[in-house]
C-alpha cells in the first residue's frame, strides 16, 4: 500500500474530520476504529494480539497495584510477544508477517507500564489508553509518542487556525520528501545512474548505493513522521519530533540525538539510564542500548554488529572529548569552522558506511 | 510568503490563505508524481 493510495488518503481525512464533527465522546474513538479497520483488512490476528497487550498492560497494574514484580512480569509478557514474532519472521519470513505496527505499539505499551510503575501517569480511563495506542497518525510508523502528552492534548485540544496551517505545512513537507525526493529522485532517477556505473566503477558504485540507501531511508522515514505530526496537529495533538537534520550532526553522539528521536529517547529513558545506574559503566550501557536499538529493527547478527559499531564510535568520540579537555591545542584545532565541516563529513560517512562495514565483517567471520 | 501576507491581510486570513496554498501543493504533488508509485510505507512498520 502506498502513501498516496486512496484508502490511506481517505482514512486520514476521515480521522481528521471525525475528530472534530462527531459528538465529543465519539471523536477520538473514531480514529481508533479506522486504525482497527486497517488491522482487520490486513491481518486480523494482529488485532487480537494488540488488544490482548492493551488489556493486560492496563488491567494487571490496576488490579494488583504496581510492584516491581508486576512491572517485571508485564514487561516480560510484552517483550516475549514482541520477540516471538521477531523470531517467527527470522525462521520463516515467507509464511509469517509481523503484526501491523507491533514494534512501535509494544514500545508504547512498555512506556506506559514504566511510567505507571514510576507513578507518573495521570488519572485516566481505558478509553484514553485505548485511543492512545490506536491513534491513527502514529500507529504504523511512529513517532513513539508519549502517553502524558497525548492525555494532556486529549483533554485540552481545540481547533486553531495556527495548527491547521502548521499541520498542512508539515504534511506538505512529508509528501515532498516521500514522493519527490525519495521515490522520484533517489529511487527513479539516481537509481538509473548508479546502475549504469556498476560495471565500470565498482567502488564508486558501492559508495553511491550506501548514500542512496541512507538518504532514501531518511527521506522516507522523516517524511512519514512529518505526515504523522501534521495529521496529529490537524486533530489537535502535539507529537514529538522524530528527526532533526541528522546528517548535519557533528559527531556520532549528536547523530543519535537527531535520528529517530522518539526511539532514541525511549532507549535512553528505559534502557540506558537504568543500566548506568545499575552497572556504573557508561560504555557497557551504550553498547547494550545500541544493540537493543539494532535488534528492534531485526533479530540478526547483522544488527548486533551494527549496534557494536555505533557503540564503538560513541566510545571513541568520548575518549576524544577527554583528550580535548586535557590538551588545549586539540581544542584550538577542533573549534575551527573547517574542523566542524570535517566532523560533519566524517560523521555522515561513519553512518552511511555502517552497513557496508558490517557486511565486510560478516564476510571475514564466515 | 506568510510574512508577505501579514503585511497585507489580517493574521487569521494569512493563515487561511497559507492553508489553502499548502493543500493545493499537496494535491499538485499527488497529481504530478503519482506515477512513481514507490512510496510503500508498510515495510517501515518493522
Amino acid at each position: 500500500m502506498t502513501i498516496y493510495s486512496t484508502e490511506v488518503m481517505l482514512s486520514l481525512i476521515m480521522a481528521i474530520v471525525f475528530s472534530w464533527i462527531l459528538p465529543k465522546r465519539l471523536q477520538m474513538i473514531s480514529s481508533s476504529i479506522i486504525t482497527i479497520s486497517f488491522l482487520i483488512f490486513f491481518d486480523i490476528s494482529s488485532l487480537s494480539i494488540l488488544l490482548f497487550m492493551a488489556t493486560i498492560s492496563y488491567l494487571i497494574p490496576k488490579r494488583y497495584s504496581f510492584s516491581t514484580t508486576i512491572l517485571l512480569y508485564s514487561i516480560l509478557v510484552v517483550t516475549l510477544i514482541f520477540l516471538f514474532y521477531k523470531v517467527l519472521i527470522l525462521v520463516d519470513s515467507d509464511n509469517y508477517i509481523m503484526p501491523l505496527g507491533l514494534s512501535f505499539y509494544s514500545f508504547r505499551v512498555m512506556h506506559y507500564i514504566f511510567e505507571g510503575y514510576k507513578e507518573k501517569l495521570p488519572q485516566h480511563t481505558f478509553y484514553d489508553y485505548f485511543t492512545y495506542l490506536f491513534f491513527l497518525p502514529t500507529f504504523i510508523v511512529g513517532p513513539i509518542n508519549r502517553f502524558l502528552q497525548f492525555h494532556s492534548d486529549l483533554n485540552s485540544r481545540e481547533l486553531k487556525s495556527v495548527d491547521i496551517s502548521l499541520g498542512l505545512e508539515r504534511i506538505l513537507y512529508g509528501y515532498a520528501k516521500v514522493v519527490i525526493l525519495s521515490s522520484y529522485l533517489l529511487e527513479l532517477k539516481l537509481d538509473r545512474y548508479i546502475d549504469s556505473i556498476e560495471a565500470t566503477n565498482y567502488y564508486l558504485y558501492h559508495y553511491l548505493v550506501s548514500i542512496q540507501y541512507w538518504l532514501n531511508l531518511y527521506f522516507q522515514f522523516s517524511g512519514y513522521s512529518d505526515i504523522a505530526i501534521g495529521v496529529a496537529s490537524l486533530m489537535g495533538f502535539k507529537v514529538m519530533e522524530n528527526f532533526n537534520y541528522p546528517f548535519f550532526a557533528k559527531n556520532i553522539s549528536e547523530f543519535w540525538q537527531k535520528w529517530h528521536i522518539s526511539l532514541s529517547l525511549w532507549i535512553k529513558d528505559y534502557v540506558y539510564k537504568p543500566l548506568v545506574a545499575l552497572t556504573r559503566r557508561a560504555f557497557l550501557s551504550v553498547l547494550i542500548s545500541l544493540t537493543i536499538f539494532g535488534l528492534w529493527h531485526e533479530l540478526s547478527l547483522n544488527y548486533i554488529l551494527w549496534g557494536f559499531y555505533h557503540a564503538l564510535g560513541i566510545a571513541i568520540w568520548h575518549k576524544f572529548q577527554i583528550l580535548k579537555s586535557k590538551y588545549s591545542y586539540i581544542k584550538n584545532i577542533t573549534d575551527t569552522k573547517t574542523f566542524t565541516l570535517f566532523s560533519i563529513f566524517l560523521t555522515f560517512h561513519f553512518v552511511i558506511l555502517s552497513f557496508e562495514i558490517r557486511v565486510i565483517v560478516i564476510n571475514l567471520l564466515y | 510568503m506568510y510574512k508577505f501576507l501579514l503585511n497585507r491581510v489580517k493574521p487569521s486570513w494569512a493563515r487561511v490563505i497559507m492553508s489553502i496554498w499548502y493543500a493545493g501543493l499537496i494535491i499538485a504533488i499527488f497529481l504530478l508524481f503519482n506515477h512513481t508509485q514507490n512510496g510503500d510505507f508498510l515495510y517501515l512498520h518493522l
